[in-house]
């Protein structure tokens, strides 16, 4: 026998904080990309996962403006990618000539290039080269390392269109190349 | 052409390297626990920024609190001493009518003594100004609070006129019981008076 007003009295009491559960569900949901987003930005795990936690909290402080985000996913990887921005400020732990040395002496030794880029300082160099490329290919490339990202959301979080995205892609790598063969033949 | 061939092949070494080190690069995975620790911080933080709040309330009410008071006694201690006085003269002035006789209210209408330049707080409180009243027939603006309230005022004919009848005999008093007292007196004074050669009298009332 039903009473009236049982399904009243059988929901749940909304005791939980609502924005803190929409935080939850966002970190859930977005925070790897937020995460990658930062660790390609600034290379290591612990800046990444302070970039990540910042990334949070400031969209938790946004959460005034939440009913005017039209894509969250899009708006966290813009805002990691600025946060990562501002956190990049440690030096490598690493330095390009001694990241180029240990590269090169794997290349000579007939490695494979899987091998090789399994190893730390074959990243580490990786990322000493797209230091030195210009920013706007930099960025690009940086944020096209993130798996998740297509070239429309990477270019939605640097605002150009698609396709200034792939052409900036295409220059990146070969001023890439060039710089890592410069690198290895100089040390080899 | 080995050296070309040997060009090309580390030509695509590189670009099977890049590629590699970019997707290793991409490809990091966040430790375990991420999520846990990222909605760590963002609860630690939610409850110092709500504590901060309620600080900050706390200290604005009371910053409030403190400014209304302040204010409030500001203005009670010198809203006091600013506000203007009613002068003395203007005390008298709109008291002293209710003091004076209804004997006095058909009085001729008398020039003003007062002079505007005895006027404080014209602008201020015009509705203070010293008037003329028609009833006392003049006005005198004091300078300091009456010794006597109410101010007295000078005689009426009629109270004079009374004041000798309270001196006067009883015998004339008894004779003046009739309507035409006065009449019958002023009548025979001036009856007599010619008769003795002198000129018109005064008052009979002063020769009696």
């Amino acid at each position: 026998m039903s009473v009236p007003g049982q399904g009243i009295l059988d929901e749940p009491f909304p005791i939980a904080d609502a924005p803190t559960d929409e935080v939850e569900a966002a970190v859930e949901e977005h925070s790897r990309l937020v995460y990658r987003i930062a660790y390609a930005a600034l290379g290591n795990h612990h800046d990444a996962e302070d970039a990540t936690q910042e990334t949070f909290l400031r969209f938790l402080k946004h959460r005034h403006d939440w009913p005017r985000i039209r894509d969250r996913r899009a708006w966290l990887a813009r805002t990691a990618w600025r946060v990562a921005l501002d956190l990049r400020r440690r030096p490598a732990a690493t330095s390009l000539d001694e990241a180029a040395g240990v590269v090169s002496t794997l290349c000579a030794a007939g490695k494979g290039a899987e091998e090789i880029a399994a190893h730390e300082e074959t990243t580490a160099l990786l990322h000493h080269l797209i230091d030195g490329l210009p920013r706007e290919l930099r960025e690009t490339l940086t944020l096209s390392m993130v798996e998740e990202m297509s070239s429309a959301e990477v270019g939605e979080v640097l605002g150009i269109p698609p396709g200034s995205v792939r052409e900036r892609l295409w220059r990146a790598r070969q001023l890439l190349k060039e710089k890592l063969r410069a690198a290895l033949g100089k040390k080899s | 052409m080995k050296n070309d061939k040997q060009h090309v092949v580390d030509d695509n070494f590189l670009d099977k390297l890049l590629d590699a080190t970019l997707e290793r690069a991409g490809d990091v995975e966040p430790r375990p626990g991420l999520e846990g620790r990222v909605m760590a911080r963002v609860r630690a933080e939610r409850a110092a920024g709500s504590q901060f709040a309620w600080k900050w309330r706390l200290v604005a009410g009371l910053a409030a609190l403190v400014v209304i008071v302040f204010t409030a006694r500001f203005m009670l201690r010198f809203g006091s001493t600013a506000r203007p006085h009613p002068a003395p003269a203007l005390v008298s002035q709109s008291r002293a009518p209710a003091a004076t006789s209804p004997a006095t209210a058909t009085a001729p209408k008398p020039a003003v003594e007062a002079q505007p330049a005895a006027r404080p707080n014209r602008e201020s409180t015009p509705h203070h100004e010293p008037r003329v009243s028609s009833r006392r027939g003049s006005v005198h603006v004091a300078s300091a609070e009456p010794k006597q309230f109410p101010s007295p005022s000078p005689l009426s004919d009629e109270e004079k006129l009374l004041l000798h009848a309270k001196d006067a005999p009883a015998s004339v008093l008894v004779a003046w019981g009739g309507n035409n007292v006065m009449g019958d007196l002023q009548l025979k004074d001036l009856h007599i008076a010619p008769l003795e050669g002198e000129g018109p009298p005064d008052s009979g009332i002063e020769q009696k």
